[in-house]
C-alpha cells in the first residue's frame, strides 16, 4: 500500500509541488495544511505515515513549524516529520531535529532528495 | 545623527561582502528553482539620506509588484523586492511551466508561486549572512502589494525614519535567461543589528 502523506506549507505554490513529485513516485496525498494549527489537527484525523513540515508559517496560536513538530510527537511519539524549509541556519536545523523531525531539507531543492528522505522514513 | 550611529568606510566594505556573499547564494537558489541561468551584477551597497531614497527608485509612479519580508531574530530589518509587472509575470510563468502570455496577475497560484521564490532568495540570503556571523536570522511570511514606487517610499520612509536619518541600502540586480531585469532587491537593516553584525565579525569603525 502507498504511504500516506500529509504536506503542511503556507505556500500554495509548494503544496502542489511536492504534491506532484510525491504522487508521481506513488505515495497518497492524504491531506494538506497552510499553517501549524492545522498540522497538528489533521495529524491527530489523518495518521499520515509521513508528514513534511516548512518551518516559516503564520502562527496560529502561537504554532509554528517547529512547535507543530513538538505538538505531533506528543499525539505520537513514532510520527516521522521531515522538514522542507527555506531556512537552513545551523540553530534551526539543531531545534528542529532535536523536537523530534527526521530529516531537514532546505529549499530549493531536488525532488529525488525529498524522494529519498521520505522513503527513507517510512523505511521503504 | 551621533558619532556612535555612523557608518565607517570599513562598515561599508564588509556591508559589501555580505551583499556578495549573500546575493550570490540567493543567485543558486533561484537557478535551481527556475532551472535556467541566473547572473547577479555586483551589489550597490551605499548610505543614503533618507530623502534621497526616491532618486534610487526612479519615477515614483512606476507600478511594481512589491514582495515585502520582515527580518527577525538576531538581526532586524526589512527586505523588498521589486519587479515590474513583466518580469514578475516571466519569473511566475517559469515557475508555473506556463507561457507569460497565459499569466493572470491576480491568479492566487502565480502569486503563491512568487512569494515562495520570494521566501527561498531570502532564506539563501539569510543562510549566508548567518554563516558568516554565526546569528540566528528569521524572517516573516512574504507579503505581495501591487503599488506605485511613491507608496513604498511613503512606507520605507515611515519605518526608518524612526531610527534613523540614514538608511543602508543593498541593491541587486538581476539576469535571468539574458534578460537584465529591472526589479530590485533592497534590504534595509536597521541600525542596532548593524552595529551587533560588526561586532560580531570584529570590525572597528
Amino acid at each position: 500500500m502507498a504511504s500516506r502523506v500529509l504536506i503542511v506549507d503556507d505556500a500554495l505554490f509548494m503544496r502542489r509541488m511536492l504534491a506532484d513529485i510525491l504522487k508521481k513516485e506513488g505515495f497518497e496525498i492524504c491531506g494538506e495544511a497552510e499553517n501549524g494549527k492545522e498540522a497538528v489537527d489533521k495529524y491527530g484525523e489523518l495518521k499520515p505515515d509521513v508528514v513534511t513540515m516548512d518551518i516559516v508559517m503564520p502562527k496560529m496560536e502561537e504554532i509554528d513549524g517547529v512547535a507543530a513538530v513538538r505538538e505531533i510527537m506528543k499525539i505520537d511519539p513514532q510520527a516521522k516529520i521531515v522538514i522542507v524549509s527555506a531556512m537552513g541556519q545551523h540553530a534551526l536545523v539543531v531545534e528542529a531535529i532535536q523536537a523530534g523531525a527526521k530529516d531537514f531539507i532546505v529549499k530549493p531543492f531536488q525532488p529525488s532528495r525529498v524522494v529519498e528522505a521520505i522513503r527513507r522514513v517510512v523505511g521503504e | 545623527m551621533d558619532n556612535e550611529k555612523r557608518i565607517s568606510l570599513s562598515h561599508l566594505d564588509l556591508l559589501k561582502e555580505i551583499g556578495t556573499v549573500g546575493a550570490g547564494r540567493a543567485a543558486t537558489a533561484l537557478a535551481e528553482m527556475l532551472n535556467c541561468k541566473v547572473d547577479i551584477t555586483l551589489p550597490e551597497t551605499k548610505i543614503i539620506p533618507l530623502e534621497s531614497l526616491d532618486k534610487i527608485l526612479g519615477n515614483p509612479e512606476d507600478v511594481y509588484f512589491v514582495l515585502d519580508i520582515g527580518v527577525e531574530g538576531e538581526i532586524g530589518g526589512r527586505i523588498f523586492f521589486l519587479l515590474p509587472p513583466k518580469e514578475a509575470k516571466i519569473l511566475g510563468s517559469t515557475l508555473l511551466g506556463q507561457q507569460t502570455e497565459d499569466i493572470d496577475t491576480e491568479d492566487v497560484l502565480f502569486q503563491s508561486a512568487l512569494k515562495e521564490m520570494v521566501n527561498i532568495v531570502t532564506g539563501a540570503y539569510m543562510n549566508a549572512l548567518s554563516d558568516m556571523s554565526g546569528l540566528t536570522i528569521m524572517y516573516g511570511i512574504p507579503s505581495l502589494a501591487i503599488d506605485m514606487v511613491g507608496a513604498l517610499l511613503d512606507f520605507l520612509f515611515i519605518q526608518i525614519a524612526q531610527h534613523s536619518d540614514e538608511a543602508i541600502f543593498i541593491k541587486t540586480q538581476l539576469k535571468v535567461k539574458d534578460i537584465e531585469f529591472e526589479g530590485f532587491f533592497l534590504f534595509f537593516p536597521d541600525i542596532e543589528s548593524l552595529r551587533k553584525l560588526f561586532e560580531v565579525l570584529g570590525v572597528k569603525g
